[in-house]
């Protein structure tokens, strides 16, 4: 069993993101009280089939949040009204440098994908 | 959670010790609705039940009993709530603060307090079409 295995599975480990079921609402972002998440979108149009008009979708290009401000209070997880935040009981993203603890979309949709 | 007069706090802590809840576990401050209040919370490791007992800092002396004559490990504690709300503890014999260099300026953690990096770092939530005021500064926040 390694440490991951023992960890229950909703602590405060990683935040995980799921870019498409985040709408860019802004919300985590505003209720952040370390101001540690930074977000820019832009507006999309897609005509789904049988469709009469096409829908203006919201389409992130920026999502980071900096771990050496994060204090791990899990406000944004709560107040997320899409569920697109989580958390993942994983520890394991040590920096030796300041700029390496700020994750951009990749890394924080990778969370998600290791513990599903 | 049970709120006691301050004027008892030290004694509260006293009795429960007495009746088994040897255990320290924290005490802070919080500031609501500009009231300053002390809580703490001790355990009794027979039971494993604990109580958390909170006291309205008087506003005027903005001091409290301390309760580290009974409860060592409150020392760390008390220091810190010194520290960071400004609340001063009669009976606390090493008041040294344990992180702040200097106990200039206004204790960080009262609202009032402006923080440095409130000012220097733009704040990420602002909307691009109105000025909105974020949560958690001052209501004459200035943007540097
Ligand atoms: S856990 Fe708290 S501090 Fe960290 S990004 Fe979320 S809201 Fe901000
Ligand atoms: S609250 Fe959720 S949906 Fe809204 S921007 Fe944040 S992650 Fe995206």
């Amino acid at each position: 069993m390694t440490t991951v295995d023992r960890i229950p599975a909703q602590s405060h480990g990683v935040i995980a993101l799921s870019a498409s079921a985040c709408t860019s609402c802004m919300i985590c972002v505003r209720e952040c009280p370390a101001w540690c998440i930074e977000l820019e979108s832009h507006d999309e149009e897609v005509t789904e089939p049988g469709a009469r008009r096409p829908r203006t979708v919201s389409v992130l290009d920026v999502f980071t949040i900096d771990y050496g401000l994060c204090m791990y209070c899990g406000i944004c997880v709560d107040v997320c009204p899409f569920d697109a935040l989580a958390w993942q009981p994983d520890f394991d993203y040590a920096s030796g440098s300041a700029t390496g603890l700020v994750q951009g979309i990749n890394e924080l949709e990778s969370w998600g994908k290791v513990r599903e | 959670m049970r709120e006691v007069d301050q004027v008892f706090w030290a004694d509260e802590f006293r009795a429960l010790q007495s009746q088994g809840y040897f255990f320290f576990d924290f005490l802070t401050a919080y500031e609501r609705d500009s009231q300053l209040v002390v809580i703490a919370r001790v355990a009794n490791p027979e039971t494993k039940q604990s109580q958390m007992l909170t006291a309205k800092v008087d506003a005027q002396q903005n001091s409290m009993a301390s309760i580290s004559v009974t409860y060592p490990g409150a020392i760390w504690h008390e220091r810190e709530t010194t520290e960071m709300f400004g609340i001063s503890f009669v009976g606390l014999e090493d008041a040294r603060p344990l992180l702040r260099r200097s106990m200039l300026g206004r204790p960080p953690l009262l609202k009032s307090s402006v923080l440095a990096a409130r000012m220097l770092k733009p704040w990420p939530g602002q909307p691009s079409h109105r000025k909105q005021q974020p949560v958690g500064v001052v209501d004459d926040w200035l943007q540097l």
